[in-house]
């Protein structure tokens, strides 16, 4: 069963999965190229008064990468599910709707994941050609917010997308853009380093969240 | 023989708009089961209370013996539903979607699929979202078939298909129904087809069952007498006798499940003259609109 869910919902995400690729892997050939040409062109003196002294972030190209990914995989995932009440379909199929709706999340969470592992594996790599460990690691830091805003949102989007009431649908998109204001504020390095846990805590929370409305709608309470 | 479905005192309201009103009704295995009426009339309603997409105000709907709105994964695999306006995973092609259901029924019948969707003569990597309506039936009929259940419910199998995919659709299924013991329930506006299917039938009015019968002992036992109008049609109502009265023109149509000998007895008390009284022959269609009424 879990073979045949794997295989619909990448049958719905596989173009928008392998065009975040090809867009990420572009993306990270650009912050390279440009991390050679500051070096080059303006002297590796004043790339350096660049990022450290106006802190100005070599990979914010990256900043809403992990967010826009996250909806998209969300929506493509869940949209067609629900337009035409196709959702009725797989909730009539013989397979908890639990199960069914943690095993379709899993498949675009670990989507996601592989892409924003790309991220941060390519922007690490590159980052460790030009520049000593401590601003490697500040990077890890300095990004961890916006890909967490990633997963946030992609949990958020198909927590909204399922849900058959308007009501909670825009009670649950307004605390969707809350969370995100807070997770994307900074402007800097490590900005986020000792408040990074709270928000860490309450994503982990985010993937039951789907589960509700799946509930409701297959038991007919709305 | 065992109930497949039963209704008990079924009341569903929305908000405080009333649709079903007590409905009471069971289903037997093996038994083709329509259930008619106007638009608005609680069809859709007591069909997404059976498929469990809806829970009911009060009452009870068992079907395989669980609550509706409580059907265990492995009774699900038992029952076979056809959704309003033939709902299928569009973004899928007929190859793709037979691949997608076949993990999930230890009894997958797959040739059932392929003997009707190859009467499309389309490619196995055609999309269903790239169909029309009446290919998309067949693709879904296909799918149940494969699946090969005990109970199917088919809501409204007939809207949007035309004459040729309807008779098909109908073939098919009354092929496939005797062949094993199945138990259908459906409904349909075309009353044509249900005709040729249905052993038992519901015909639901505005909050209340007006029959509980079978299509054969409805069309044998529903009549229509014509009498000219006059004044004295005029205080005609409906009663336990008449069922409905229609006026066209300068004639008066009197539906009722009463034979001409009492008809005329009762017309009489009623003072209608009898002169010109005269029994109607009632197709299905009329005697359903004849119970119903056009409006």
């Amino acid at each position: 069963m879990l073979k045949s869910i794997i295989y619909k919902e990448w049958i719905k995400i596989r173009w928008a999965v392998i065009v975040s690729f090809l867009v990420v892997f572009i993306t990270l050939i650009y912050v390279q190229l440009e991390i050679r040409h500051y070096i080059e062109l303006m002297t590796a003196f004043s790339n350096w008064l660049y990022i450290i002294q106006r802190k100005m972030l070599y990979y914010e190209i990256f900043k809403y990468f992990p967010l826009i990914i996250g909806g998209v995989i969300s929506i493509l995932q869940f949209v067609p599910e629900m337009s035409k009440h196709r959702m009725r379909l797989s909730y009539h199929l013989p397979i908890s709707e639990k199960k069914l709706l943690l095993s379709m999340t899993s498949v675009g969470f670990s989507l996601l994941i592989v892409n924003l592992a790309i991220i941060v594996g390519g922007l690490v790599g590159i980052s460790y050609i030009y520049y000593p460990a401590e601003i490697v690691q500040s990077l890890l830091i300095t990004i961890l917010p916006w890909l967490l805003g990633g997963i946030g949102v992609y949990f958020l989007t198909s927590t909204i997308i399922l849900e058959p009431s308007w009501i909670y649908r825009i009670i649950l998109m307004i605390i969707t853009f809350a969370f995100m204001k807070l997770l994307f504020m900074e402007s800097g390095y490590n900005e986020y380093q000792f408040s990074i846990w709270k928000y860490l805590l309450i994503i982990v929370f985010f993937p039951l969240m789907v589960l509700f409305p799946g509930h409701r709608f297959r038991k007919g309470i709305n | 023989m065992e109930n497949v479905i039963e209704l008990k005192n079924l009341t569903h309201k929305y908000d405080d708009k009333l649709v079903l009103n007590n409905l009471n009704l069971s289903v037997k295995k093996g038994r083709i089961f329509g259930i008619l009426g106007k638009n608005g009339m609680g069809k859709t309603t007591t069909i997404n209370i059976l498929m469990g997409f809806l829970r009911p105000t009060s009452g009870v709907c068992k079907v395989l013996g669980e609550d509706s709105h409580n059907i265990s994964p492995k009774t699900r695999a038992r029952i076979g539903l056809l959704h309003e306006g033939h709902i299928a995973y569009d973004f899928m092609t007929i190859k793709q979607v037979e691949k997608f259901y076949s993990n999930f029924f230890t009894t997958w019948k797959k040739e059932y699929y392929y003997e009707l969707v190859n009467k499309l003569h389309l490619k196995e990597n055609h999309r269903i979202s790239n169909m029309s309506c009446g290919q998309r039936s067949q693709v879904v009929l296909g799918l149940i078939f494969a699946q090969d259940p005990e109970l199917m419910i088919l809501d409204d199998y007939s809207m949007g298909l035309d004459p040729g995919y309807r008779s098909l659709f109908v073939d098919y299924l009354k092929e496939f129904v005797s062949t094993s013991e199945k138990t259908v329930l459906m409904t349909s506006h075309i009353i044509q087809d249900m005709e040729k299917i249905i052993d038992d039938a519901i015909i639901m009015g505005y909050q209340k069952l007006l029959l509980h019968t079978s299509l054969k002992n409805f069309k044998k036992s529903f009549h229509c007498y014509q009498v000219p109008k006059s004044s004295s049609t005029d205080n005609l109502q409906t009663d336990n006798t008449i069922s409905n009265i229609e006026t066209i023109k300068t004639k008066i149509n009197i539906y009722s499940f009463k034979t001409i000998s009492e008809i005329k007895k009762y017309l009489k008390s009623k003072n209608v003259s009898l002169e010109t009284l005269k029994e109607i022959p009632l197709g299905l269609e009329d005697a359903f609109i004849g119970l119903t009424g056009k409006y």
